[in-house]
């Protein structure tokens, strides 16, 4: 099935045989391609080869096309500040500033960054007319945020008519974005909102909620689907984001996972999340981003759930984080063998004195079992059949990590995935089932040392 | 060895620049400070004003880190390269008014700067006069004094209110942090005031090499057995850990832990999620975070 048609279930609530799987690829589109944050979010064709290569890589169901919040911001007079890994920051604010209110106006198709966007849009789409392709645009009180400062705080009670009148403004302005986008291409409205996370829900729901709608109302009216991404400790508000009525909501892992989806579901809203970005995808390692990816999508289910990360990608996440949880995504094998080494963290690895012997070679395979598990089977029969050629001089021991014992081996050879087979301790398959040819040779290697 | 960082939090114009002035040449008396800003103001002002005060050795991060940590990836490489260079004995950071406190923590795990950095305290500054002055951030505010080791209750020169009552009002929010009174970001002792509160005799931890810290977020609730056995499995190698936990019957609770004694004292209050900061010589191949996660499922 087509990312989209995948995406539009799980919007419906229908139940998806696999979890949709949505990347949020901001600036580490640079990364891929080898530009700096900032070359890459000024340029159409270097956005579209960044995301073309997050599809090769990824597999997504869905992905931003930019993630940056201050391309709004950046038109009605904020100033900027470049990084070469992030988006830019928003430095200035022209309403603290002296600029009227009044004298902001709604953006046009030509300003600013906007046709950076909307070409790397259309030729994404156009190319990928099967791909979710998402619009993002700065929820209205974080643009308000942009252009008043964090005074908007205090003006929420010493002058609540100014913030009505600005988040209008911003709604306004959030609604011709949103449908250029969607004019575009864009298939999904992302409505990026995290500095609602500061807010309690009783402000939530004067200051946001009614914009919010309004905009999620626009996006129906146009028969396409929206999402309300929000970042940071936001649990309190995640009840009162449902009733502003998007299709989906999107939360990061300050909020469990569980909680949304009972909150969401209750309400008939889809929800999507919240792969840790910092502590697994960025810093951990491909066991850990599978490990991470099989519990989001245990706990979210079949029915609404669509995986992502908590927010916009860093920039240096390592591409094999990624594209482990992209290989857990499609393989019920992978999946299965993650669950499996739920316990790692509380194991000791297996000791390896007298494991390997001088006299011949030691094959150990570590699979889920063969019994069960094809790809494992055909690498266990592989490598079998190219020992019974070496006349006892190789041994092959499979290690089944359905048992205890069989996952404290994989942790001592350091293996990370499954099937995989190493001669004399040493990893030399992966995965994939090697040809006889290439098993003898490894073996022939090795008793030639 | 590795270099202890102090986080000092609190909300815009709650006095943390003021603070830093006058904390930064008192440490200098006999070490190498160096201050790491993370403001999110107009063209760093507080930065330009800091150094045209005294002249620091100072790491900028202008990178707008407001959001969440999503744009933490970045600051690693100009981190590990700042320490690098500068050498400093301490670090001293003023975080973002508006940023997740500890979710800067997470980054001192990463390999470039693991047992480089370590998160050693973290300072919270209260504005007293304007406490309740955004009800609507209330719980952004406890938050950040839920994080803290020491809450500085600044700005008392203008505060005309019950001083009491207010005091009372922070400790409901975090009865295990010191509070400490503070004018114009001035406090008396800060020998005394930056102590760390344990329950056991604390543990030297500066001057050792490959000291690292370890933040664990989680918004899963934990059993009390599962929680003892998380810090039993650590085999001794975390020095101390500390913070507020969601325990699995909905209630809260504060934990504090020196090598494998460990202390859980359950509170009379809501469940926020948990935020544990651990210092210790870790095994690298553990990924704490996940494995804290896996120990909530038990």
């Amino acid at each position: 099935m087509n990312g989209i048609e995948l995406l539009k279930k799980a919007f419906k609530l229908e139940e998806t045989k696999r979890a949709p799987w949505v990347p949020f690829v901001g600036v580490h589109g640079g990364k891929l391609i080898g530009v700096d944050a900032e070359t890459y979010l000024k340029d159409a064709e270097l956005i579209k080869q960044g995301i073309e290569k997050s599809i090769s890589l990824y597999q997504p169901d869905g992905i931003p096309i930019v993630f940056d919040l201050q391309v709004e911001a950046e038109i009605l007079g904020c100033k900027l500040v470049w990084s070469k890994e992030n988006p830019p920051a928003v430095i200035s604010h022209p309403l603290l500033e002296g600029t009227p209110l009044a004298d902001l106006k709604l953006p046009e198709a030509t300003d600013g960054r906007i046709p950076v966007v909307l070409e790397a849009t259309k030729a994404i789409k156009g190319k990928y007319p099967e791909l979710g392709v998402y619009g993002l645009i700065t929820g209205p009180f974080t643009l308000a945020l942009h252009l008043l400062g964090t005074e908007i705080f205090m003006k929420l009670f010493e002058d609540p008519d100014y913030v009505v009148e600005l988040m209008d403004f911003c709604t306004e302005v959030g609604m011709r974005y949103s449908e250029m986008l969607l004019d575009s291409g864009c298939d999904v409205i992302a409505v990026v909102d995290p500095m609602t996370s500061q807010i309690d829900p009783m402000s939530f729901e004067t200051f946001v909620s009614p914009y919010a709608k309004r905009i999620f109302d626009f996006v129906r009216s146009k028969d396409k689907y929206s999402s309300f991404f929000v970042c940071g400790h936001a649990q309190q508000n995640i009840e009162v984001m449902c009733d502003c009525r998007p299709d989906n909501i999107s939360i990061d892992e300050n909020i469990p996972l569980d909680f949304v989806k009972e909150t969401a579901l209750a309400k008939g809203i889809s929800f999507g999340g919240n792969l840790k970005l910092t502590s697994v995808l960025l810093l951990g390692n491909e066991l850990d981003s599978k490990k991470e990816a099989v519990s989001c999508i245990d706990l979210g289910g079949v029915k609404g759930f669509i995986l992502a990360p908590g927010c916009d990608l860093p920039m240096d996440t390592p591409v094999e984080n990624l594209q482990a949880v992209t290989e857990l995504v499609y393989s019920e094998y992978a999946q299965q063998a993650t669950r499996e080494m739920e316990h790692v963290a509380s194991l000791e690895p297996m000791s390896l004195d007298g494991h390997f012997a001088d006299d011949k070679i030691v094959v150990d395979i570590i699979t889920l079992d063969s019994a069960s598990c094809a790809p494992c089977q055909y690498m266990v029969e592989a490598v079998k059949q190219a020992a019974a050629d070496f006349d006892g001089a190789v041994e092959v021991i499979e290690h089944k990590i359905k048992n205890v014992d069989g996952i404290r081996m994989m942790m001592a050879l350091g293996v990370q995935n499954v099937p995989t087979t190493c001669v004399n301790g040493k990893v030399a398959f992966i995965s994939q089932i090697p040809p006889k040819s290439a098993i003898i040779e490894a073996f022939e290697k090795e008793l030639a040392v | 060895m590795s270099i202890p960082l102090q986080l000092i939090t609190g909300f815009l114009g709650s006095g943390k620049t003021s603070f830093l002035k006058h904390y930064w040449p008192y440490l200098s008396q006999s070490k190498k400070v160096a201050v790491i800003q993370n403001e999110f103001s107009p063209v760093n002002i507080d930065g330009q004003e800091l150094k045209a005060d005294f002249s620091c050795e100072m790491l900028e991060v202008n990178n707008g880190s407001v959001f969440c940590v999503c744009l933490l990836g970045s600051f690693i490489d100009s981190l590990r390269q700042f320490v690098d260079q500068v050498k400093p004995d301490l670090l001293l950071m003023e975080a973002s008014g508006l940023s997740d406190t500890l979710g800067v923590g997470q980054v001192f795990q990463s390999e470039k700067l693991r047992g480089k950095i370590y998160l050693d305290k973290v300072w919270c500054l209260v504005d007293a006069k304007h406490f309740d002055r955004a009800p609507a951030l209330k719980l952004r505010l406890e938050h950040q004094v839920r994080s803290a080791d020491i809450v500085l209750l600044n700005k008392l020169d203008l505060y005309d209110g019950d001083l009491n009552e207010l005091k009372t009002d922070i400790q409901k929010m975090n009865p295990f942090s010191a509070l400490v009174e503070a004018r114009h970001g001035q406090i008396e002792d800060y020998e005394l005031s930056g102590k760390p509160r344990f329950f056991m005799v604390e543990q030297a931890i500066g001057g050792r090499p490959d000291v690292e810290s370890v933040v664990i977020k989680s918004a899963q609730s934990i059993s009390e057995k599962a929680l003892r056995s998380f810090v039993q499995n650590l085999n001794g190698a975390c020095f101390r850990a500390k913070g507020f936990v969601r325990l699995e019957n909905g209630k809260q609770g504060f934990m504090q832990a020196v090598f494998d004694q460990l202390e859980i004292k359950e509170l009379d209050q809501q469940a926020g999620s948990t935020e544990l900061v651990l210092i210790g010589q870790f095994d690298k191949s553990v990924n704490l975070q996940l494995k804290y996660d896996e120990y909530c499922r038990l």
